[in-house]
């Protein structure tokens, strides 16, 4: 009876943990994606264009030059980026790749610019500074 | 004697089966009318069995308890509208979303169908219209939680999700974030006919999952207090206890069966949704062929299928056939309910032949 | 450790004042077979009751006397206390799941399981079910009685007597039963099927299981047991080994009930001659009292007694005659065919019916007692009634019916307020009495009354049978009285017939040997056949 016992608290605790993990994997997060010129204290970047954002091998973007987008990313912890600049055939011209994580608030804004031109601060988390 | 007794088979198949027998001849008769392709009508069988077949195994249980059609299922689909809801706030999107609002709706579930599975212990014999008053009942409490206390007692921050008052949910929820994601989560297309395979298989699983509840002691003490509760309260089982695990189970699984339901349709219609998905699993598992005390796995398939192929049908027959597709959109809901008084109408009939016949056999002159 | 299984030291039980049990003592061996004979109320199943434990003898106040099983004294406190010491029990209702396999019910709640991980969560009731060895053992249990059963056939499919042969193997597949109870088990059965239930039951015997067998088919009870118990008004009229005692002895034993304050009215045999009913193949379709192949005549002018163990269908004839149940066969009433299954032509031909059902059938008990006794008179033929308007409307004329109340009240005695009194406030005996007095309102040609005493006290008993027996003398009525009160009916009737297994047993003038009657009521033909026919 008492190893019962044990057994049904043990489900409920793996309930609870299993459901902690699918509240992280399966949160959605929306991302600004930005390919306008930033500015970041006295640098500005320039955006270029056409620009084709891959999150994640999944959710593909496709932004002109000055043009801004939504992605839902989902799930907590590292995400990985790829960002292709195109020419006007849409061929590849360079690729750049980086993995991130998000503030876990909505609204992160992604600085594409930024990102092509290897500054730190690429990304702008809500609440963390 | 014998031939007697042939004659009393074939009469008694057509009896038992009389309502999956009228709705074949009335799709034969509509199907050619309402013009519809093949792959058409293939398409949204298979959708609707995705859609409804969950709802529909729901009702098993209690079957074989004996308590009749769980009209509280809707109990359950409350509880798991109010799972999909919480998802939705906190934005947690495809399969995990889905299992999470499952996780979320099982307490709940279980919690309102052990109050229902009380009410209806003392309601022996009137377990029925008990548990479709009840549901009305629980519609109620459904609505002051979703009404008032979401976004007042429990925080829901989407504003798409809240109305503009500040508290209690919008009309209809868009369920986007996991809109079909069970059904194509294994994507497969055959001849342009999109299979909801990962709907069949979770189908599929509690099919086996209710066969093999039937070979268990549990599912034995089930059927053997669904044939005869004396015999089964003198031979020591637990009745009352037992009447009430079929129906927390037959709650539970309705639970699941809405959000599959509503991931399949893809927006909650928070006021709405519930009310018709008891009555019309009901209907469906009746066209199946199944009684008040009797109901199989096929008849949950068979019943799906020609019920809803009925609804596909029958707007576009009425239009073809007298220009109006209203009337067959009133056909359905006639017919649904039709079919609900019509079965049990014939039950309780057929129930009284039997006991006339037993009778009789026990006077020898049969 | 001795050979004595159970013993039952001085019994006593009474129901409120009514003592139903008085100092019996039973004992029974290993092994050994004991017939517990009675008629219906002579306390064999409150004796039975209280072995077990059931609740309704402590909800009226428990027994005297002890119980001991193997010399260890028992408190039985409810039935399943009883099963776990060892006490089997067979009853006469099947208590068997219709739409399992006999082997299911076998093991009915005592399922052989197989473990499953889920157990350790859920609990035991999860284990998945060994059928191969729930077939075994069923099949084992089978066995043991000797019987070709199978084990896989629907209980609802089978005959009757597999049922019962079913329920018997269910209660010796529990490994500790010593003590089989088989209440009229072969009531239902077919004598081939009886005789293998009694070669069964021996069989058990010879292993070491006490049976106690309760019948009313004497010669059975004669076959099968080693010894035999006569309960009448709650004494043990008789004990005897069965090799030293007959049929005719263990029927004057049963019958003879006493009835305090009844004066038998004898010495006047009238003789009868003209039929005013005649029954041929009847068969009523009344749950409880199927009634199977009943021929009848009753003659005009007499009192007719019809008796019968409970069950047997003598209740049935009147109610398929008066068309309550359905019911087939050929009646005649006064010459003419008398249609079936429509109430209301026996009582527009003159029939009248006073129902055992007092309280459901007989009565309105939310009526006034002036209104009960006119009902069926407005109802049938338009008594009581002022008619407008050519019969288009009709009113109660409620002078006409306080009128005819109060002759009525008065003749009859009932005790009431008013003649405005609600019936449900009046006592079982005044109830009676209203139902009599609208039979009577109706002025019958023919009445049937069924179990006028039944529930009522002996005072009241006393008053309704006058009241029959005046009514017969008085006005001619002939009256056909059904009743499970064997004496009584020896009281005011002329004849009496005998109703067992659905037909007929026998018709006897009511000055008959009473223990003609107890032949009769046990399904044995009566000795002297002269005696049976020698009325009319």
């Amino acid at each position: 009876m008492k190893k019962r016992l044990i057994m049904q608290i043990g489900l409920v605790v793996l309930l609870i943990v299993i459901s902690i993990f699918l509240y992280r994997i399966g949160k959605g997060f929306q991302l600004i994606v930005e390919n306008k010129n930033y500015t970041l204290g006295d640098v500005v970047y320039e955006a270029e264009g056409p620009v084709r954002v891959t999150f994640d091998d999944e959710i593909q973007l496709d932004l002109k030059k000055n043009r801004a987008d939504l992605a839902i990313l989902v799930g907590y912890g590292k995400h990985k980026i790829k960002v292709e600049v195109l020419d006007n055939n849409g061929n590849t011209i360079r690729t750049v790749e980086k993995t991130f994580s998000l503030s876990g608030k909505e609204g992160d804004l992604v600085s594409i610019p930024a990102l092509l031109n290897g500054s730190d601060k690429w990304i702008f988390r809500r609440n963390v500074t | 004697m014998k031939k007697r007794e042939a004659k009393f088979t074939i009469k008694r198949f057509l009896m038992t089966n009389i309502v999956p027998i009228l709705f074949i001849l009335l799709s034969a008769f509509a199907i050619p009318i309402s013009q519809f392709s093949a792959n058409y009508l293939i398409q949204e069988m298979l959708i609707r069995l995705a859609r409804n077949s969950f709802l529909v195994l729901s009702l098993l249980i209690p079957i074989i308890a004996g308590m009749g059609l769980n009209f509280g299922m809707v109990l359950g689909a409350m509880a798991g509208q109010i799972g999909l809801i919480l998802i939705t706030d906190w934005k947690i999107l495809g399969i995990p979303g889905m299992a999470l609002a499952a996780i979320i709706a099982t307490p709940l579930a279980i919690a309102l169908g052990w109050m229902c599975g009380t009410i209806l212990n003392r309601a022996k014999g009137r377990e029925m219209v008990t548990s479709y008053i009840l549901g009305f009942f629980v519609n109620g409490l459904y609505q002051l939680v979703v009404l008032y206390f979401f976004g007042y007692l429990i925080p829901i921050r989407s504003p798409e999700l809240v109305l503009s008052r500040g508290y209690g949910i919008r009309n209809a929820v868009n369920l986007l974030g996991i809109r079909n994601c069970l059904d194509y989560f294994i994507p497969v297309t055959i001849h342009g006919v999109k299979v909801p395979l990962g709907t069949f298989i979770v189908i599929a699983i509690f099919s086996a999952f209710i066969v093999w509840f039937r070979r268990t002691k549990l599912g034995q003490d089930m059927r053997a207090v669904g044939q005869d509760m004396e015999v089964a309260r003198s031979a020591g089982i637990a009745v009352e206890r037992t009447r009430l695990i079929s129906i927390v189970i037959s709650t539970v699984l309705a639970a699941y069966g809405q959000i599959i339901f509503l991931q399949n349709i893809g927006t909650l219609n928070t006021y709405n949704s519930h009310e018709q998905a008891g009555m019309f699993a009901i209907a469906a598992l009746l066209v199946g062929g199944a009684s008040v005390a009797k109901a199989t796995l096929p008849n949950v398939f068979v019943g799906v299928v020609l019920f809803h192929l009925m609804f596909v049908v029958s707007p576009m027959a009425g239009k073809y056939l007298i220009g109006q597709a209203q009337l067959g959109e009133y056909f359905r809901v006639f017919v649904s309910y039709g079919v609900v008084a019509l079965a049990l109408a014939i039950y309780e009939w057929r129930r009284a032949q039997e006991r006339a016949y037993a009778r009789r056999m026990f006077r020898g002159e049969a | 450790m001795s050979s004595t299984l159970l013993k039952m030291q001085g019994i006593t039980k009474s129901f409120f004042e009514n003592k139903v049990l008085r100092n019996v003592n039973i004992t029974l061996e290993r092994g050994e077979i004991l017939g517990l004979v009675g008629e219906n109320g002579a306390g064999k199943s409150t004796l039975m009751n209280i072995l077990f434990g059931l609740p309704i003898i402590f909800e009226t106040g428990g027994f005297e006397g002890k119980i001991y099983l193997e010399d260890q004294e028992m408190h039985f406190t409810s039935p399943l206390q009883a099963l776990d010491a060892g006490i089997g029990m067979v009853h006469q209702e099947f208590s068997l799941i219709p739409g399992f396999t006999a082997a299911e019910n076998i093991v009915l709640n005592r399922e052989s399981t197989m473990y499953n991980f889920l157990v350790e969560i859920f609990g035991e009731r999860l284990a998945t079910l060994d059928y191969p060895k729930i077939k075994s053992r069923a099949t084992n249990a089978i066995g043991r009685l000797g019987l070709s059963l199978d084990p896989d056939m629907i209980v609802s499919e089978m005959p009757v007597g597999h049922k019962q042969f079913t329920e018997i193997a269910r209660e010796i597949e529990k490994e500790n039963t010593k003590l089989l109870v088989l209440d009229e088990p072969t009531a239902v059965l077919t004598e081939s099927e009886a005789k293998i239930l009694l070669d069964a039951m021996r069989r058990l015997a010879s292993q070491g299981i006490g049976i106690i067998f309760i019948s009313h088919r004497l010669q059975e009870v004669l076959e099968a047991c080693d010894r035999i118990v006569v309960l009448r008004d709650g004494e043990i009229t008789l004990e005897k080994k069965a090799n030293e005692t007959n049929l005719r002895e263990i029927a004057s034993a049963m019958v003879g009930r006493r009835i305090e304050g009844l004066t038998q009215r004898t010495g006047e045999d009238r003789a009868f001659t003209k039929p005013i009913l005649t029954v041929e193949h009847l068969w009523v379709d009344m749950p409880g009292e199927t009634v199977r192949d009943v021929n009848l005549e009753v003659y005009e002018g007499e009192i007719l007694g019809i008796g019968g163990l409970a069950g047997q269908g003598k209740l049935g004839i009147a109610n398929g005659i008066m068309g309550l149940f359905p019911s087939g066969g050929k009646v005649t009433f006064q010459g003419d065919e008398l249609p079936l299954n429509n109430p209301a032509v026996p009582l527009k031909k003159g029939i009248g019916f006073v129902s055992e059902d007092r309280r459901g059938v007989g009565l309105i008990l939310d009526e006034g007692i002036a209104f009960n006794i006119v009902f069926t008179a407005m109802q049938i033929h338009d008594a009581y009634l002022k008619t407008y308007l050519g019969g288009l409307v009709k009113w109660r004329n409620d002078q006409e019916i306080v009128k005819a109340a109060k002759q009525y009240i008065e003749m009859l005695a009932i005790r009431c307020v008013h003649e405005n009194q609600k019936v449900k406030e009046l006592s079982g005996g005044n109830q009676q009495k209203v139902c009599l007095a609208r039979a009577f309102a109706l002025d019958p040609k023919l009445l049937f009354v069924s179990e006028p005493t039944r529930g009522i006290d002996i005072g009241a008993k006393k008053l309704v049978l006058d009241m029959i027996y005046q009514r017969n003398r008085q006005h001619g009525t002939t009256i056909v009285v059904t009743s499970s009160e064997l004496e009584e009916m020896r009281a005011i009737c002329d004849r009496i017939a005998i109703v067992h297994e659905g037909k007929i047993a026998g018709i006897l003038p009511a000055s008959s040997d009473s223990s003609e009657f107890g032949l009769l009521l046990m399904g044995a033909k009566a000795s002297n056949e002269e005696g049976v026919i020698s009325v009319g």
